[in-house]
C-alpha cells in the first residue's frame, strides 16, 4: 500500500458502445456513455457524481471498479495501474472495494437469510469456518445499527432502510477501503434516507473508508459529498469542493440544476432549462451543453472547451469566465437595456 | 354534516384554556377560536370527510385509511404528502373509484359538487371520471398503451366525452399538446409511447388528463420518474395550465420541495391520516404536528449539518397502534396518545389568516400538552 497520492487516478477514461446493425453486424455508430473523464479521489474523502439519467455517472463508477472495461484511458488503484487486470487478478482488488447498490429490495436475494448474504464475500475471499463468520456478520449487524437475530431472517422481512443497512453490512464484511454507492438512498423515504446518511458519515469516520457517492440528488450531495463532479452527457462540466460550488456555481449546467432542484422555504424562481437532455449517441458539436444553455452563442456550438480553473481545486468546461453574471443579465428585467454593451463575449442571446 | 366532521372547533371558554400552561420553556402561542378569522367563503369542490378503508389480505385485514379529512377549492392546487405506505394513492383511487376489489370503504364521505360519490353506481362514476375528474399517474411510460400512437390515445379519449368527431377530435389533440409546449405536435400525434422521451411522455399523459377539460385533477407523483430539470419544466406547465384552464389540482407526492414550490395549502398525511394541514408556506416554516416537524427537519438542505430523521418505523398496518398512529415514533408523546387517536383541531396562526389544522393531542383545548412550537415571536 502506498500512503501517498490518491487513492484513485482517472485519465481520460472513455466508455464507447457500440451500435451494430446490417448484416454482417458492423458498427455502425457509437454510443459515448463516457468520454474523456480525468478525475483523482483522495484517501479518506467523499467524491460525488451527480447528473441527470444517461450523463455517464453510474457508466464511472463500474468502469473505475473494473465491472465494465474501458474504451481508452488509464485507471490507478493505490498506485496500481489496474486498466487493463485480467479477471483472475481483479480478486484482489474487488476484496479491498465495496458496492451498494440503488435498490434495497432487488439487490438482496429474497430466498437467502441475511447471514448468508452479508458473509457472501466472507465465503469467496476469505477462508473462515461457520462459528467466525457468525461472529464476523454480528459485528457488522451491530455496526450498521442492526440486531444481531436478525441474522437468521429473510428480507422481505425488512423495511426499505433496514435492507439498505443490510447491504451496507455486506459491503464493509471484507474491511474495504474503498465504497461505491450507487443512488444508495434514492429508494428511501426522507427520514429513513436520512438516519441512512448518518450511518454512513460514522461508518467513514470509523473505518476511514473513502467513499464514490453517486447521485441525481444535489440536496444529499449537499450533504455528504467533499468535493463534486456534475456530469452532461459523458463530460465533467463542472467539478470542485461541494460547499463552493453549490454556493457559487459556475457552469451554467450546474446552476441550473441546483436551482430545479425543489426545496422548501425558497423563494427564488427557478431556472428552467428548455429541451430534453441529448443523447450520448449523438452528442451535440462543441459545448455539450449548448444546445439548453439559456446564452450559449455560437462559438459555443463551433468550440468544445476545457476544464478551466476557476478557483483552487476547481474547474469548469466553459468558455465564458463569467458565465453566471451573463445568466443574471439574461434573468434581470434589464437585460434588454444592458445587453449589448455588457457583453464582452458575445453571450447573451436575448430572444 | 356536522357530526361526521371530526374537526373540533373549541368553544370560547376552551379558548381562554388553551393558554398554554405556565411551566416549561418554549411555549407556543396557540389559540383555538370559534371560527378561523377568515373562513372561506366557498364550498370545496372536493371535501373528503373521515374516510376509513381496509384491505383485505392474505395475511390479514390492513387498516389502510384511518379517517382522512381534505378539502380541494376550486381553482387551487393543493398538495397531498407523506412517505410510503401512508394511503395518499389510496385516498386519489378512492375519489375516482378505481381501487383494488379488496379494499373496502367502511365510512366517510367523498362530496364531489355536493354528492356523495360513494353513494353513485359504478357507471354514474365511470362518467365523473374523465369528464370531471380526471388522473395523472406517476410513471408515464407505463401509463400510456404503448400498442398505439399517441394519436388514437388522445382522440378516443376525446371523442368519448365531448361530442366532437373524429377531425374535431384530432384538431383538439393537435391544440393541446401545443399547449403542452411539445415541439413538433403534428409528430407527437403519429409516435408511440416508446419514441417519447419521460418528458414528453408525461406532457401527453397530463394532455390526456386535460382533454375533457377536467375540473379536477389527481396528480399522483407527476413528477417522480423525471429527472430535476424535466421536472422543473414539468411544475412550471402545471402552474401555468391550472391557470388557463381554472381546473382543480390535487398534488400527491412524497417530495416536500415539489409541494412547496407548486402548492398554496398541503395536508401531511401519516399511517392513513392527514395530521396537519394548511398553507404550504406557513406549515413547513412553522410545522406543528410532530410528524411534521421530523419530516421537516430530515430533508438534507444547504447550511444543515445534521439530519436528525425520525426514529422507528412506519407502523404496520395490520396492526396500528390503538391511539395516535404517530405515537411510537414520537418525541413528544404522552400516556394518554396510547390509547386515544386525536380528531383534527383547528390552530389559529397569527402570521396566516389561512384555516390550519393539526390532528394531534398537544393542540386540543381541553387536552394538557407542550407542542413545542412557537407561533408567536
Amino acid at each position: 500500500m502506498s500512503e501517498s497520492g490518491p487513492l484513485i487516478q482517472v485519465r481520460n477514461l472513455k466508455k464507447y458502445y457500440p451500435i451494430t446493425g446490417g448484416l454482417l453486424g458492423r458498427t455502425k455508430d457509437r454510443v459515448k456513455a463516457v468520454d474523456d473523464v480525468s478525475f483523482d479521489i483522495h484517501r479518506g474523502e467523499t467524491l460525488g457524481i451527480a447528473g441527470e439519467s444517461g450523463c455517464g455517472k453510474t457508466t464511472v463508477a463500474e468502469t473505475i471498479v473494473r465491472l465494465l472495461d474501458p474504451t481508452d484511458g488509464t485507471i490507478h488503484y493505490d498506485g496500481r495501474d489496474i486498466t487493463n487486470l485480467k479477471q483472475r487478478e481483479l480478486r484482489s482488488l474487488r476484496a479491498d472495494i465495496g458496492l451498494v447498490p440503488q435498490d434495497p429490495f432487488s439487490s438482496l436475494n429474497p430466498r437467502m437469510r441475511v447471514r448468508d448474504i452479508v458473509s457472501e464475500p466472507l465465503d469467496t475471499h476469505r477462508d473462515m469456518d461457520s462459528e467466525a463468520v457468525t461472529e464476523r456478520v454480528a459485528e457488522l449487524l451491530d455496526q450498521v445499527g442492526l440486531r444481531e437475530e436478525y441474522m437468521y431472517r429473510y428480507p422481505h422481512e425488512f423495511s426499505g432502510g433496514q435492507r439498505q443497512r443490510i447491504a451496507i453490512a455486506r459491503a464493509l464484511a471484507l474491511d474495504p477501503s474503498f465504497v461505491v454507492l450507487d443512488e444508495p438512498t434514492s429508494a428511501l423515504d426522507v427520514s429513513v434516507q436520512a438516519k441512512v446518511l448518518e450511518l454512513l458519515e460514522d461508518l467513514q469516520d470509523e473505518f476511514d473508508l473513502t467513499y464514490l457517492f453517486i447521485t441525481h440528488n444535489l440536496s444529499v450531495m449537499d450533504y455528504i459529498a467533499d468535493r463534486i463532479l456534475i456530469m452532461y452527457v459523458g463530460n465533467i462540466v463542472e467539478r470542485g469542493p461541494t460547499d463552493r460550488m453549490f454556493a457559487d456555481p459556475h457552469h451554467p449546467y450546474t446552476e441550473a440544476l441546483l436551482s430545479a432542484v425543489p426545496r422548501i422555504g425558497e423563494d427564488d424562481d427557478p431556472i428552467v432549462l428548455d429541451g430534453d437532455v441529448p443523447s450520448p449517441r449523438n452528442p451535440p458539436s462543441g459545448c455539450v451543453f449548448h444546445t439548453r444553455c439559456p446564452y450559449a452563442s455560437d462559438a459555443c456550438s463551433a468550440e468544445k472547451p476545457v476544464l478551466n480553473e476557476i478557483g483552487e481545486n476547481w474547474e469548469s468546461r466553459c468558455l465564458f469566465e463569467d458565465p453566471r453574471a451573463a445568466v443574471q443579465r439574461r434573468f434581470d428585467d434589464e437585460s434588454g437595456a444592458e445587453g449589448a454593451a455588457a457583453n464582452e463575449s458575445t453571450s447573451t442571446t436575448d430572444d | 354534516m356536522p357530526d361526521s366532521n371530526p374537526t373540533t372547533t373549541a368553544t370560547d371558554e376552551s379558548a381562554d384554556a388553551t393558554e398554554p400552561p405556565a411551566s416549561g420553556t418554549n411555549r407556543a402561542e396557540i389559540t383555538v377560536e370559534t371560527d378561523p378569522r377568515e373562513e372561506r367563503v366557498e364550498e370545496p369542490l372536493l371535501e373528503i370527510r373521515n374516510l376509513q378503508l381496509e384491505f383485505e389480505t392474505h395475511e390479514g385485514t390492513v387498516h389502510a385509511l384511518n379517517g382522512v379529512d381534505l378539502d380541494v377549492y376550486p381553482g387551487e392546487i393543493v398538495g397531498l404528502v407523506g412517505e410510503t405506505g401512508c394511503g395518499k394513492s389510496v385516498t386519489a383511487r378512492s375519489v375516482l373509484g378505481i381501487l383494488d376489489d379488496n379494499a373496502n370503504i367502511l365510512g366517510g364521505e367523498i362530496t364531489y359538487r355536493g354528492t356523495d360519490l360513494l353513494t353513485l353506481s359504478e357507471a354514474e362514476r365511470r362518467e365523473l371520471r374523465g369528464d370531471q375528474i380526471a388522473m395523472i399517474f406517476q410513471e408515464p411510460m407505463k401509463s400510456l398503451n404503448p400498442a398505439f400512437t399517441i394519436e388514437d390515445q388522445l382522440t378516443t379519449v376525446i371523442e368519448r366525452h365531448t361530442d366532437r368527431d373524429s377531425s374535431a377530435a384530432r384538431a383538439r389533440a393537435l391544440e393541446l399538446l401545443e399547449d403542452l409546449g411539445l415541439p413538433d405536435p403534428e409528430d407527437v400525434l403519429e409516435s408511440y409511447p416508446h419514441e417519447l422521451s419521460g418528458g414528453m411522455a408525461q406532457r401527453v399523459l397530463i394532455a390526456l388528463a386535460l382533454s375533457c377539460e377536467p375540473d379536477l385533477i389527481l396528480a399522483d407523483e407527476p413528477t417522480t420518474a423525471l429527472d430535476v430539470t424535466i421536472q422543473a419544466q414539468i411544475l412550471d406547465l402545471l402552474v401555468d395550465l391550472q391557470e388557463k384552464y381554472d381546473t382543480s389540482v390535487l398534488i400527491i407526492t412524497h417530495n416536500l420541495g415539489v409541494i412547496d414550490r407548486v402548492t398554496s395549502r398541503v395536508n401531511v398525511m401519516y399511517a392513513g391520516s392527514v395530521v396537519e394541514s394548511g398553507p404550504t408556506g406557513r406549515v413547513f416554516e412553522t410545522p406543528l404536528h410532530p410528524y411534521t416537524q421530523g419530516l421537516v427537519e430530515a430533508i438534507p438542505m444547504p447550511g444543515r449539518d445534521e439530519l436528525s430523521g425520525i426514529d422507528g418505523e412506519v407502523p404496520d398496518l395490520d396492526d396500528p397502534p390503538a391511539g395516535c398512529r404517530y405515537e411510537p415514533r414520537c418525541p413528544v408523546s404522552e400516556e394518554h396518545c396510547k390509547t386515544y387517536d386525536p380528531p383534527m383541531t383547528v390552530v389559529s396562526d397569527p402570521e396566516t389568516p389561512e384555516r390550519r389544522e393539526v390532528r394531534c393531542i398537544h393542540y386540543e383545548p381541553d387536552q394538557p400538552g407542550d407542542p413545542g412550537v412557537v407561533l408567536d415571536e
